[in-house]
């Protein structure tokens, strides 16, 4: 077993031995044992920063793949179900453990402040250690069953997570809704999952991706965008896109630091890292060149990524404007969560999973620190968490704000964070799949709704900003008990505000440890695993011009100047090349716009009231307000639908199956008693009649009985006169 | 002999316990405790012996051949019936190698003769029912074989053996029968009866699953009614008579019907035999016809006791009104008998209706039939679940349910599906025993069971939530956990029957029409998790509710751990069924048109 693999699994069964220790015997370790998990989260970041500087950072292009398997089970005389538990290391993999441990440590840490004397708390550690276990295991597995399962887990602990104050009416109600919106998405996964092993006859993200080269699919295109589809709704709930976004807002019912795990940094984004991975696949046909496409890197024409662009940007604006007018500082942050995911996943559909992937790994850290800052905040104001009652905080907790601040500026996209380059990275590649697609309007929505979505991300981040830290305070009671939190929990804003606004430096040409790391490292040919060797490299190289330079390109055109793909990778990397400077101007251009209208709505005109009452807006603010009525429409007919079912089958129970069986049992009562009367009165009634007849005829007979002897000389004469009459006409006929 | 042990160690216990003074409550419930952990420790030891332990048929039959040569005296005579007993060998070896498993006219020819002539008639006859056993397909992986003839003048033996199918259903039936007795330790009522009869269940239920007489089979199949009525009737809630009656009409009814193809059977084969080996070789060159009302009238029977729709409503009011105990044997293993029939009995013994070769109307053929109410099974059951108010009557439509996973499974016939389905019935037993203790564990304290009127329980009682959690999340499917693995099995095989390369006959439609399930069996569960621990306590009486005592411990936690052992490591079972199932799967795929 090679060291990487060794690592990795070391880095998952960590957290889950810390699970184990911790729910059985937690509550009776000193500090109800809050340091084991963090530490058992701590050692694994050690290994992967390990992982990292050794083997991402140790050559140009990261780290040799290396996979390692094992027979989970084998069925049948055939053995066509084997089924392995596979661990994969590349440099995706070990980026995401990293996001992963980094974020999970610091939680843990800041947890061991924000949650300092609550009831279970030993419970919490545990629940975050089998998260953590969960989503490294979701992260290090090639096998998209084993996929699937972690990704189930996470789910439960979400649901255990969300649950945790499950005496609150409000939160059992929000981890139930959690973990169904996700099983109506999840069934979506395991159907595409069950196409993959009757089509592909594995699970193994290998033979998947060869599949789309050999022609299995030829004949069955069809089912292919099906499998595609139906992975991606997996996405949809667990990255809480349109229409099942519903849960993610109600999940901010969880402790704070479990926002910013799970619901923020980690879990959600397991959606977005899935179909990352799954690209290959998604991307697979173009219908007019069969499985060739794959090769050819005319990944643009396919439909499962057309939707998931139009999902993905949807859900990026319609998300951005709930947060707008929200006044609870968790719900703002929630929608734009959910916003920021539609965000990745347009980045996947549009082609480039590498900007999905990046901005994955920034959004994972200012969002965390944003969510942990929010509850440094909460903390304060002793969990209050209505930003109307506060203001003012800046001088109160001078930490907090600041790397609250640093990671909202990152969020929204002004120049030079980590945030602006990884959003511009998404417009650009959204850019040049319009103008790939010869400028047709529908290839253009993913790119506006974007592009409007950044303009209103600036503007809720500063209305919450400034809302929270500037202005007058305006509970001065909460306000004049607010402190700065300690430093087990300022230590992880800190870091995580660093890395979130600075960690993309890495990726600008020249500066960090190696010149586009990110680029040169998480392309498509790694996703691909064993598919894209060196003979077909051209084959990916319309997805590898999307983010290499323009010299790079010509490199790889130099090398393979005849492959087919030529006259679409000519195209694609012109408007890539083309887009880029216009949409980071743009890009920039509406966040830095953004943030300055909200300055001049909330801090110039603030007492002013700018929405007219009945009006347009007004109304369009009530909307809003009510989430575009989706909760309502989800209560009123699915799930009404879904309880009419279930009281129509009970009854249907009741009343017609269970009713024939009760009156079989009523007709065979009614036909007993029946037969039982003509017993009595007919078969018995004749038996009796019998016994009473030759009682009858006794008594009749009894009279001949006389006692004179003449009497019966005389009968016995005509008796037997009678007989003798009767033998003669017998023997005579 | 093990087998014989483990089968008849709680009869015997029974009329020990039967014997002892009914004041002596301890020892009577000790008595049956410790025969029963006994019984379980046996069916481990079965378990681990499984491979290359106990007596193959040939093994049985060679050395019964030997005592029955020994015992001749005359020696024309003996040389005679070596030459008979060479012949039936040659004829089977014959049969092996060309794999041509059709009767073996040859060998029974000389068989009967042999029988005919000889004083010692039954004995020869077990010789001559062994032969014939050897050949079935499904003997290949029958061990611990045990054979003596009964009934002579009807061929009817005692004819036990334990395959890769029956006996984790027999170490399922033992395991529970400990944690159940352990778990009736508060039983005051009438004690030593309810131990008595329970110790008779136990033996009713492990000799269906180990009986391959037909006539034997049906024996142990009405011992378990007897039992189970009076435990309903006596020991249960406020309409216990109801209940009682109707569950042993209902299962009477069907059994009726499963007499009369067993003695179709019998007398159309031929050979006058019960033996269930023997009939699965004979059974082959049976008519559509016949196979059709064969395979139809055991449906019946077996249909009953899964439950299948429309078969099932005897189970809401048994469930609901036995005591918790009961409900746990009747979940756990009663209705895999009827699962247990499909495999062992419906089958193979009618491989033509099983492989959809015979239509059972118009292009409607057994495999939809079966895939078709496997399908209502699963998502009508869920339904009426999801509308329950009566916590036990909601675990109860929730075995509905699940056992349609079985049927589903079965009637896709793949390897993943039969095996799925196998499966499933081992996990079902664990789960939805833990879910009806679960129940019982609440009830003991809050006297009703109305899902509205708990809530909050779960801050009162962390150990006992914490348990239940684990338990409802293993019946929601949740990987990691091991109704996931048979759920998925069925699924995929389901789906997999209609892959080109198998030829299979199952339309995938019925997983679409199954994949419901899966949502609404997480809406139910999750919804009844809420209402009984989530949210403020609804009424004061729940905080004097003392979380769970040791009693409950110790019939709650073996199984929450085997939930999660076989959930992380499947292969522990699946392992040790491949074999067995395979054949079954192949025996029907044989004869596939």
């Amino acid at each position: 077993m090679e060291t990487p693999i060794l690592l990795a699994l070391l880095i998952t069964a960590l957290p889950l031995a810390g699970f184990v220790i911790q729910i059985f015997a937690g509550r009776f370790l000193p500090r109800q044992g809050d340091w084991l998990p963090t530490s058992m989260i701590g050692a694994g970041l050690a290994m992967s920063l390990y992982l990292l500087v050794t083997g991402v950072f140790g050559s140009e292009h990261g780290m040799e793949p290396v996979q390692w398997t094992m027979t989970w089970f084998d069925i049948g005389a055939t053995s066509r179900f084997h089924v392995e538990f596979e661990v994969f290391v590349d440099n995706m993999t070990v980026i995401m453990l990293n996001v992963v441990t980094l974020v999970s440590f610091l939680v843990h840490l800041f947890s061991t402040g924000y949650m300092h004397g609550e009831e279970r708390y030993h419970r919490f550690f545990a629940y975050l250690g089998l998260f953590s276990f969960s989503m490294l295991g979701l992260v290090i597995t090639s096998s998209i069953l084993f996929l699937f399962i972690f990704w189930e887990l996470v789910g439960l602990c979400s649901y255990l997570l969300i649950g945790f104050y499950f005496f609150k009416n409000s939160a059992a109600a929000a981890c139930k809704k959690a973990f169904l919106t996700n099983r109506v998405g999840d069934t979506g996964f395991f159907l595409g999952l069950m196409i993959l092993w009757v089509v592909v006859g594995s699970f193994s993200f290998d033979d998947i991706f060869k599949s789309l080269s050999d022609g299995t699919w030829n004949d069955q295109p069809g089912l292919l965008t099906a499998a595609g589809l139906l992975l991606f709704a997996g996405a949809v709930s667990k990255s809480a896109q349109f229409p099942l976004h519903v849960w993610l807002p109600d999940a901010m019912e969880g402790p704070t630091p479990v926002s910013a795990l799970i619901h923020a940094a980690t879990m959600v984004a397991a959606g977005v890292y899935m179909i990352c991975r799954m690209f290959p696949l998604l991307a697979g046909i173009d219908p007019e060149a069969g499985t060739a496409a794959i090769l050819t890197g005319n990944y643009f024409h396919s439909d499962t990524l057309l939707v998931i662009a139009l999902v993905g940007g949807f859900t990026a604006l319609f998300a951005a404007t709930i947060a707008v007018p929200q006044n609870d500082i968790k719900k703002v942050l929630a929608y734009s969560t959910v916003s920021q995911l539609g965000y990745m996943v347009m980045a996947v559909g549009v082609g480039s999973p590498y900007a999905a992937m990046f901005h994955l790994f920034t959004h994972a850290m200012f969002k965390a620190c944003l969510f942990l800052g929010s509850g440094s905040v909460i903390h304060a104001m002793h969990h209050e968490q209505d930003m109307r009652k506060m203001g003012g905080l800046a001088k109160k907790l001078p930490i907090t704000h600041l790397t609250f601040l640093a990671s909202t500026l990152a969020l929204a996209g002004f120049p030079l964070t980590s945030g602006m380059i990884s959003k511009e990275a998404i417009l650009t590649q959204a850019y040049a799949f319009w103008e790939f697609h010869d400028r047709s309007f529908l290839h253009l929505l993913p790119f506006l709704f974007c592009l409007l979505a950044a303009v209103l991300t600036a503007f809720y981040m500063f209305r919450l900003v400034i809302g929270v830290f500037y202005g007058q305070p305006r509970d001065h009671h909460a306000y004049d008990h607010a402190h700065e939190s300690p430093l087990n929990m300022t230590i992880p804003l800190m870091v995580l505000a660093a890395v979130g606004v600075f960690g993309a430096g890495i990726a600008i040409p020249d500066i960090g440890p190696g010149t586009k790391w990110f680029e040169h490292r998480a392309d498509v040919k790694v996703l691909a695993g064993g598919l894209m060797t060196d003979e077909t490299i051209v084959a990916d190289a319309a997805t590898r011009a999307a983010w290499a330079d323009e010299s790079h390109w010509h490199d790889l055109h130099a090398e393979h100047p005849a492959e087919g793909a030529q006259a679409a990778v000519v195209e694609f990397s012109h408007a890539y090349h083309d887009a880029h400077w216009p949409t980071m101007f743009l890009a920039t251009g509406f966040g830095l716009f953004g943030i300055a209208f909200a300055f001049w709505v909330f801090k110039y005109r603030r007492d002013k009231v700018w929405v007219k009452e009945g009006g347009f807006l007004d109304g369009y603010r009530t909307v809003l307000l009510n989430l575009y009525y989706v909760d309502d429409f989800y209560r009123a007919v699915p799930i009404a639908f879904t309880h009419f079912l279930a009281r129509l089958c009970a009854g249907i129970d009741k009343i017609i199956v269970d009713g024939i069986v009760n009156a079989q049992a009523v007709i065979t009562r009614v036909i007993a008693w029946v037969v039982g009367r003509v017993d009595y009165h007919g078969v018995d009634g004749a038996v009796r009649g019998t016994g009473e007849a030759a009682l009858e005829l006794g008594r009749r007979v009894r009279r001949i009985q006389t006692g004179k002897i003449q009497d019966y000389v005389g009968l016995t004469v005509y008796g037997m006169a009678l007989v003798f009459i009767v033998l003669t006409i017998w023997v005579l006929n | 002999m093990l087998l014989t042990l483990v089968t008849f160690i709680p009869l015997i216990t029974a009329f020990v316990v039967l014997a002892i003074p009914s004041e002596k409550k301890a020892a009577i419930k000790w008595t049956a405790l410790i025969a029963a952990i006994v019984v379980f420790l046996l069916a481990t030891k079965l378990i681990a012996d499984y491979r290359g332990g106990g007596e193959n048929a040939t093994q049985v039959f060679d050395r019964q051949v030997t005592t029955l040569l020994e015992k001749v005296q005359d020696p024309g005579r003996r040389r005679l019936m070596e030459a008979g007993v060479a012949a039936i060998k040659l004829d089977f070896e014959t049969r092996k190698a060309s794999d041509e498993r059709g009767p073996a006219d040859y060998a029974a020819a000389v068989g009967l003769t042999l029988a005919e002539n000889d004083p010692d008639h039954g004995t020869w006859r077990s010789v001559w029912e062994l032969s014939m056993a050897q050949g079935a397909a499904a003997a290949k992986d029958i061990r611990f074989v045990e054979y003596a003839p009964w009934i002579d003048s009807f061929n009817i033996a005692y004819f036990m053996g334990a395959d890769g199918l029956s006996l984790p259903l027999v170490w399922l039936t033992t395991l529970l029968g400990v944690l159940c007795l352990a778990y009736s330790w508060n039983i005051e009522k009438a004690t030593k009866a309810y131990f008595a009869l329970f110790l008779m269940l136990q033996t009713g239920i492990v000799g269906v699953f180990l009986a391959l007489d037909f006539f034997l089979f049906y024996v142990f199949w009405e011992v378990v009614l007897l039992p189970m009525y009076f435990l309903i009737g006596f020991w249960g809630g406020p309409r216990r008579i109801y209940a009682a009656i109707k569950f042993f009409i209902y299962t009477l009814a069907g059994s009726v019907l499963m007499l009369v193809c067993m003695l179709a059977m019998y007398f159309h084969a031929g050979y006058d035999s019960f033996n269930v080996l023997t009939l699965m070789e004979v059974a082959r060159g049976f008519s559509h016809d016949m196979q059709y009302w064969l395979f139809l009238g055991m449906f019946v029977a077996f249909a009953i006791k899964v439950p299948i729709f429309p078969f099932h409503t005897w189970l809401p009011d048994a469930h609901v009104q036995a005591p918790t105990a009961a409900s746990v044997v009747l979940a756990g293993v009663l209705l895999k008998m009827g699962g247990y029939g499909f495999f062992r009995f419906s089958f193979p013994l009618c491989p033509d209706a099983a492989a959809g070769n015979i239509p059972l109307w118009g292009s409607f053929n057994f495999v939809h039939f079966l895939a078709t109410l496997g399908v209502i099974n699963i998502v009508y059951g869920a339904f009426c679940a999801l509308a329950q108010k009566d916590f036990k009557s909601l675990v109860a439509y929730s075995s509905v349910s699940h056992m349609g996973f079985v049927m589903l499974g079965l009637a896709a016939l793949t390897d993943a599906g039969v095996q799925g389905a196998a499966l499933q019935m081992f996990n079902h037993g664990l789960s939805s025993a833990m879910m009806f203790l679960i129940v019982g564990v609440i009830y003991d304290r809050a006297h009703h069971r109305n899902l509205d009127k708990f809530g909050g329980i779960g801050t009162q009682m962390p150990y006992y939530t914490g348990i239940a959690t684990l338990g409802f999340f293993a019946s929601l499917g949740l990987p990691g956990l091991n109704g996931f693995i048979s759920e998925a099995l069925v699924f995929m095989g389901a789906w997999d029957s209609q892959a080109k390369s198998a030829g299979y006959p199952l339309d995938p439609k019925f997983v679409y029409w199954a994949l419901p399930g899966i949502v609404l069996t997480a809406t139910y569960i999750l919804w009844t998790v809420q209402r009984v621990f989530m949210g403020p306590m609804k009424s004061e009486t729940y905080k004097t509710f003392p979380d769970v005592n040791f009693r409950e411990v110790f019939a709650l936690a073996p199984l929450g751990i085997l939930c999660v052992v076989f959930g992380v490591w499947p292969s522990l079972i699946l392992d040790f069924m491949n074999s067995s199932l395979s054949t079954i799967v192949q025996v029907v795929a044989a004869v596939r048109s």
